[in-house]
């Protein structure tokens, strides 16, 4: 029996090189680049290896923390509180909070990653939010006259309902979390990651311009080898 | 006493908008007896539909009683007119769906499952997702889903409007099949008078809005009905100038 979870979101095997070849090209890339510039290769693999452990983690807190929020305040008296007020939290200018944040927590990966967090959580929440709010009435009906509740109602119901706008909501989120990383990395003058890197070779406009590349090169693999495939498969799972 | 279902006493409605109160339903008493094929008809915005919430207890908010006779909502099912499955769900967990609260060990569920998709043509669709199926697939799904709990009463809110009249022909005469074998109070909102006398035991006609009882008629005609005799029209002639 076909369970409804399955994870192939490739066509064909054709797909699936594509995309393989999308993960290959930014670290060939980034291989080539620090040959060509002198650099050292496992130092720059090293930071950009930091970086991105520091942005999975932030995600992962920005995910968990947007979904528990969305699912308990999208509807009811609580939405008519919650909702304008994330609106205004959600506009405060973090940047703006960035040398307080080092002044109390230090140059440190928390705070690094406290600030990626708060970059990406808000996209992330108003997408899960805007999905949970087309849930259709009818469907709800069958949750009540049927009883589902608990887990099951989490794992069969409120979960893939919520997906559609958590994977637009990482997009988002990912896009402005990627801008925010290296300029927090900068701001908090920590000694590993692409933003020391960055820092580093301030005064060279070449390393810069093909770190920047690189960097962007990953992005877009990123996007292509997860999100675009998943947003697809998803949005064909909830025609109805 | 112990023969009614489910009854219905002084029951009123009203839903609020921007400039006050529009009253849905006025003053409902209905007793509707175990095992009876009961049927709702009216015009649009009668207020049928909020009437079967009401009884299924969907809708909580009302004045006036509605009395479950020894059941609770356990032994309740309900077939939507827009049939409720979950596009993310194949037909089997779809079906599932019922039973996710049930105490029932997963053999009993699979078993119970397999029993009504047989039963409803759908077996061969188990995998399938909902945008595969044609309407009249999606509802016996509905009806799947709704049968495989045992339910003592199963409320239809215009189970058959979505579908062409063929396959809603078709389905008719399933649901009778299945009201049959099983014995379940069945209560059935339609805006169909042909339909509510060809299915039903009894019918309540509803007026326009604010719906209240104008009539219940004990339908007089045996089974299986002959739905082109003059009796047939004449009594639909009846239903529909009760609701003009």
């Amino acid at each position: 029996m076909k369970k409804s979870h399955s994870l192939k979101i490739y066509k064909s095997g054709w797909h699936l090189a594509i995309t393989l070849a999308f993960v290959v090209a930014p670290f060939l890339f980034l291989l080539i680049f620090s040959k060509i510039g002198g650099l050292n290769t496992s130092e720059l693999f090293g930071n950009l290896g930091i970086s991105l452990l520091r942005m999975f983690i932030a995600y992962i807190i920005a995910l968990a923390l947007a979904w528990i929020l969305a699912v308990s305040f999208f509807r009811g008296k609580r939405a008519l509180i919650a909702l304008p007020l994330f609106d205004v939290v959600q506009s405060f200018p973090t940047f703006a909070a960035l040398p307080l944040a080092v002044y109390f927590l230090g140059e440190s990966n928390l705070t690094v990653i406290i600030f990626l967090v708060v970059t990406i959580i808000g996209s992330m929440l108003f997408s899960i939010i805007s999905s949970l709010k087309l849930i259709r009435f009818d469907w709800e009906d069958a949750v009540k006259i049927y009883d589902v509740h608990g887990w099951s109602y989490v794992r069969k119901f409120l979960l893939p309902v919520s997906i559609p706008g958590l994977i637009t909501g990482s997009i988002i989120g990912l896009g402005n979390g990627w801008q925010a990383l290296i300029a927090t990395e900068i701001i908090v003058q920590v000694k590993s990651g692409l933003g020391s890197f960055f820092s580093l070779f301030s005064n060279n406009f070449a390393i810069t311009s093909f770190g920047i590349l690189g960097f962007l090169i990953l992005i877009f693999s990123i996007n292509k080898l997860v999100w675009t495939p998943l947003l697809e498969r998803w949005h064909s799972r909830m025609e109805d | 006493m112990d023969k009614i279902a489910i009854t219905t006493k002084n029951l009123n409605k009203s839903f609020k908008i921007k400039r006050g109160e529009i009253k849905a339903l006025r003053n409902i008493n209905l007793e509707i007896k175990k095992g009876e094929f009961f049927t709702i008809v009216g015009p649009s915005g009668s207020g049928k539909s909020t009437l079967l919430r009401i009884m299924s207890g969907l809708e909580k908010d009302f004045s006036g009683k509605v009395l479950w006779n020894n059941l609770t909502k356990d032994d309740f099912s309900f077939v939507f007119q827009q049939f409720a499955l979950m596009p993310w769900l194949t037909v089997y967990e779809n079906v599932e769906f019922s039973l996710l609260s049930k105490n029932l060990s997963e053999s009993e569920k699979k078993s119970r499952i397999h029993h009504e998709l047989k039963k409803l043509g759908l077996d061969k669709f188990a995998d399938s997702y909902p945008r595969e199926l044609s309407g009249g697939m999606k509802q016996r799904v509905g009806i799947a889903r709704a049968l495989v709990t045992n339910p003592k009463v199963i409320f239809m809110d215009e189970p058959l409007s979505e579908l062409d009249s063929f396959t809603a022909k078709e389905l008719r005469r399933e649901i009778l099949k299945i009201w049959k074998e099983t014995g379940a109070t069945i209560i059935m909102v339609t805006h169909r008078i042909d339909e509510a006398i060809e299915m039903a035991d009894k019918i309540a006609v509803l007026s326009p809005s604010p719906g209240k009882i104008i009539k219940v008629i004990s339908n007089p005609f045996d089974r299986p009905r002959d739905l082109r005799s003059p009796k047939f029209f004449k009594l639909e002639d009846e239903i529909y100038r009760l609701i003009r």
